[in-house]
């Protein structure tokens, strides 16, 4: 019923079909999820089944564009990649179809300025990989200077209290808690891009008390950890099977 | 700068034959066009002098961007220069404040191509400068359209007023007697203050200089390039003082023994600063140096006589030793020292020039004309540099955002990495 909706809409039924619009809206959702927050991301998905999902694949750059404002500009490129990968590839793994979800935005039904006002959830894969990533650079900054990866902690806490509108106070405070004690599991879901802020926020602090040259190596060295230990995970899971 | 035809016009009143006559002056404005093209493509060569050394001495994550800087304002600037800066630069300069034709230069005389062809490439030396200093920090379209405006007027009116008048008229400075020959002050002071303007509006790289007031180094990522990038540049040299003869002329061998030799003592003038300070011995530093005397022999190049070339040179070195100890403690970041190699030492240069001139040294009214033309050069070039740029940034935005300087602006600008098999910051990429 969504998809005839939507086809409807475009006034171009002929040109595709229910399948095929559901497998193309939940193509575009999963490329996009990486980028944008639940609203930002709901509102891209409606703009894209309201204009864009039955044009022709050349205008998914004025697409991208329209979508990639502000800070996210310089990911239009990333985007727009990540989007046509996801469209082209008929064999690549896609989230479930966010129909209900884009209707329950549109009814009001989904507080999407708060995405912990949903249950604690247990840990993703991108989450354990992001308090990896977190665990790993702390315990790199500690080994290089204990004051000043101090400083940095302290720099990341202050600087967190300022990203009450990309995030609830309730991960905020989680966050800084977690960061001070470094330690356990985090209850609230993050978005890939409030992950990569908060991963920022860090290297930014390095940056100014070990300087640029160290942050930007232990920075490396923290990916290259966790790459080491996601391919020991695959030769385990390997070894497992046989 | 000598304005062209001088030699012709001197040469066609020799008491030869007619024919002789014609077959000489015919001979002698081939012999011209031939060194002044030869130059004009040295002087191209130093734009890839400068994009080795400015994207040796940038990180690896920024060196495609460093080197896009280069490549396309010299494009950019050489196709603005040819429509707008040539005619105000060079066109007819009845009031002595900017020229008023040669625009868009279509059908001239074979020789006025040639006039245009080197100062052209003298426009895209001056409009390069900036790019280092602004290295690994600055959105690339804001970058481009200051270079637009910076060939169009900034670089263009100045020019006007020392070397103006070349096709009738003159510029204030040059009636002064301003002495540069070939742009200690007209195209590298300039280049150096539209730098300044630059990072002042820009402020340091994330973490160069860090919250508790400790200064951070951030070496570059290859400084084999860097010295290439120089050696380069003190050969594309040989073409812009030699070239600015826009003759074949007998004292090229002078002019470029100066060059060379200055060139020299900057590096040694560079060294000694350094080992007076108990400093390492940077090999950036030295090249700098080297680079500094260039710059400051520029403006003298022709009427020196090599013991004083030396000494301009060394003295060079030693201003861009100080100078760069002067930005530090004001804490500016400039990535590769260019305002202090083409602006300070340009100065120098220009005073150099003023006090060291065959013949009539030390003459004071000539270096208080020296000091009008410096002067000028910052009085016009700094305040307008800063206020295009402080309108960039309020609309096109000059500054990258934080996490662009993080990933490197190869990849958040060109969506291109450098050294993919050794950047890890391409697993960004993945993540997204």
């Amino acid at each position: 019923m969504a998809a005839i909706m939507s086809v409807e809409t475009n006034g171009d039924a002929s040109a595709i079909s229910l399948e095929e619009m559901t497998r193309m809206r939940q193509a575009v959702y999963t490329a996009l999820l990486p980028f944008f927050e639940t609203n930002a991301l709901l509102e891209a998905i409606w703009l894209w089944e309201e204009e864009y999902a039955t044009v022709d694949d050349v205008l998914i750059r004025r697409f991208v564009q329209e979508v990639c404002t502000g800070e996210m500009t310089i990911m239009v490129n990333s985007v727009q990649h990540n989007l046509m990968a996801h469209i082209n590839d008929g064999e690549a793994p896609l989230e479930d179809d966010p129909y209900r979800l884009m209707v329950a935005y549109r009814a009001g039904h989904v507080d999407t300025s708060s995405p912990a006002s949903t249950a604690p959830e247990s840990p993703t894969e991108n989450m354990q990989l992001f308090q990896t990533l977190l665990t790993n650079m702390n315990r790199m900054l500690e080994a290089e200077n204990r004051y000043s990866a101090y400083l940095v902690r302290n720099y990341a806490d202050e600087a967190l209290a300022e990203y009450r509108g990309s995030m609830s106070i309730s991960q905020i405070n989680e966050l800084r808690n977690w960061m001070q004690n470094n330690g356990g599991d985090l209850r609230h879901h993050y978005s890939a891009k409030q992950m990569s802020s908060v991963l920022h926020l860090v290297y930014t602090g390095a940056c100014a008390y070990f300087g640029p040259k160290l942050a930007n190596d232990i920075h490396g060295m923290t990916i290259k950890s966790v790459e080491g230990a996601g391919a020991v995970d695959d030769i385990m899971a390997e070894s497992a099977e046989e | 700068m000598k304005k062209p035809f001088t030699l012709i016009a001197l040469l066609a009143t020799l008491p030869l034959s007619n024919a002789n006559a014609a077959d000489t002056a015919t001979l002698t404005l081939n012999m011209d066009t031939v060194w002044v093209a030869i130059a004009a493509a040295l002087v191209f060569f130093m734009q890839a002098g400068f994009a080795l050394l400015e994207s040796g001495m940038s990180r690896a994550k920024n060196s495609v961007n460093v080197i896009m800087k280069n490549y396309v304002d010299a494009c950019v600037g050489s196709l603005v220069y040819w429509l707008v800066g040539f005619g105000i630069m060079f066109g007819i300069n009845h009031s002595g404040w900017f020229g008023e034709d040669h625009f868009f230069v279509n059908v001239a005389d074979d020789f006025d191509y040639t006039f245009l062809m080197f100062q052209t490439m003298f426009a895209a030396t001056a409009v390069t400068i900036a790019s280092g200093a602004m290295a690994e920090r600055t959105h690339y379209r804001a970058y481009l359209l200051g270079a637009v405006i910076i060939t169009a007027i900034i670089y263009p009116v100045y020019g006007s007023w020392a070397w103006g008048g070349a096709y009738g008229g003159s510029g204030w400075l040059a009636d002064m007697g301003f002495i540069d020959f070939a742009g200690s002050t007209v195209v590298h002071s300039v280049g150096g203050w539209v730098a300044l303007a630059g990072i002042l509006v820009l402020g340091p790289r994330m973490g160069r200089f860090s919250n508790d007031g400790r200064a951070h180094p951030i070496p570059g990522h290859n400084l084999t390039s860097v010295a290439l990038g120089g050696f380069i540049l003190w050969l594309g040299w040989f073409g812009f003082n030699g070239g600015s003869t826009v003759a074949a002329s007998a004292n090229i061998g002078l002019i470029n023994l100066n060059t060379h030799l200055s060139a020299a003592a900057g590096a040694v003038g560079a060294l000694l600063a350094l080992m007076a300070i108990r400093a390492p011995i940077y090999m950036t530093t030295v090249i700098n140096g080297s680079i500094a005397g260039l710059v400051a022999i520029t403006a003298g190049a022709a009427t020196m006589t090599p013991p004083f070339a030396i000494i301009t040179g060394l003295v060079g070195g030693v201003v861009v030793v100080a100078g760069e100890r002067l930005l530090y403690l004001l804490r500016l970041d400039d990535v590769v020292g260019a305002v202090s190699v083409h602006g300070f030492a340009g100065v120098w240069g220009t005073l150099a020039a003023g006090i060291f001139k065959h013949g009539d040294m030390f003459n004071s009214t000539q270096i208080l004309i020296q000091f009008i033309g410096i002067s000028a050069a910052f009085l016009w070039t700094f305040p307008v540099a800063l206020l295009m740029y402080y309108l960039l940034d309020k609309t096109v935005g000059l500054r990258a955002d934080s996490i662009s300087e993080q990933r490197g602006l190869d990849f958040a600008e060109h969506y291109e990495i450098g050294y993919p098999e050794f950047q890890l910051e391409k697993l960004h990429e993945k993540r997204g």
